[in-house]
């Protein structure tokens, strides 16, 4: 369960620094991100691992 | 950390920067070439903004033109030199089809190009005329005078037995047939950059007509472009366009950076 919730963490940072690059990058050249990925898709995703991580229980210590 | 973590984390974050990179590499199009299509089933988002909504439908890539004329957009991400588009359409009988790029905003000014002529194309594919090709001109001659096209430009026949149809390079008086859809019986010879289109198996047909796009109107939704029919009525069938592939070409990031 540790593992689950580890590797979700990562995947939950790395979705949040891809959401703000790809908002970046949109804000500079509209569309440049849209035309290849589906931002809702990738939102959905991003949340269900943030609410995973959220309602899951914490490991303390250990997990440092 | 846990070297499952550690691999996940690592091969995470790779992705990421592939995937940026190669968005980056779309944005730039360092070597100077990009395609974009529309068809069924193979739209990108590239070639879109179809107007006004009122003489056209728009359905997985198709488009069903019912007034005229109507405009679309050709987003790019960077500016390019020279634009090739390939069309896949239905003629539906319209005897004439045109594509159009704006050059001038303010004067709403288009280059326009055939796409599609009938009457053109009858003649092409008529035993009664030959037919000289070079590069992009065609010589029709209805009585077999020339072995080429440089020997008709030496010495050209009479102008009232000439007509001239999309071919800027001639400086001589001639007939002209836009919007005309029968040719007099004093032509004897047409000279034209027009190509015929290709009839494909599938009973479509498919043209490709090529735009120098310096000094053409690009603003935040790309390069405008625009389909005519020129003598189109309401009574006439909906033209379909199936298939639209851009291909751009433009300044490669040596020629950018004058290497």
């Amino acid at each position: 369960m540790k593992l689950v919730y580890q590797l979700n963490q990562e995947l939950f940072r790395v979705m949040l620094a891809g959401n703000l690059l790809f908002l970046a990058m949109e804000l500079v050249k509209p569309r440049s991100v849209l035309a290849y990925l589906n931002g809702n898709l990738w939102l959905v995703i991003w949340l269900i691992s943030g609410i995973i991580i959220l309602t899951s229980k914490t490991p303390t210590e250990d997990y440092k | 950390m846990n070297k499952i973590v550690y691999y996940f984390r690592v091969s995470l974050w790779l992705m990421l920067a592939i995937f940026v990179g190669f968005l980056s590499w779309k944005i730039v199009v360092p070597g100077g070439k990009i395609a974009y299509v529309m068809a069924a089933g193979a739209s990108d988002d590239f070639i879109e903004q179809f107007e006004p909504l009122d003489r056209l439908t728009v359905s997985d890539g198709r488009i069903k033109i019912n007034g005229n004329p109507i405009y679309f957009s050709l987003r790019t991400p960077r500016p390019f030199d020279k634009l090739r588009l390939t069309v896949k359409y239905k003629p539906a009988g319209q005897p004439l089809i045109a594509i159009g790029l704006l050059k001038n905003r303010a004067a709403w000014s288009y280059e326009v190009k055939p796409l599609y002529n009938e009457l053109i194309n009858r003649l092409y594919h008529s035993a009664d005329w030959g037919i000289i090709e070079n590069d992009h001109t065609l010589l029709l001659q209805r009585r077999e005078k020339y072995d080429s096209l440089r020997q008709f430009l030496a010495k050209p026949p009479a102008p009232t037995s000439t007509a001239v149809y999309d071919y800027d390079a001639w400086q001589r008086p001639a007939q002209k047939i836009d919007g005309n859809f029968s040719l007099a019986e004093s032509i004897n010879y047409l000279i034209t950059n027009y190509q015929p289109p290709k009839l494909l198996p599938d009973g479509y047909y498919e043209s490709q007509v090529e735009f120098d796009l310096r000094g053409a109107e690009r603003d935040s939704h790309g390069y405008k472009l625009m389909v005519s029919l020129p003598g189109w009525n309401e009574a006439d069938a909906a033209v379909e366009i199936v298939a639209i592939k851009a291909e751009l070409s433009g300044k490669t990031w040596r020629e950018f950076f004058k290497l």
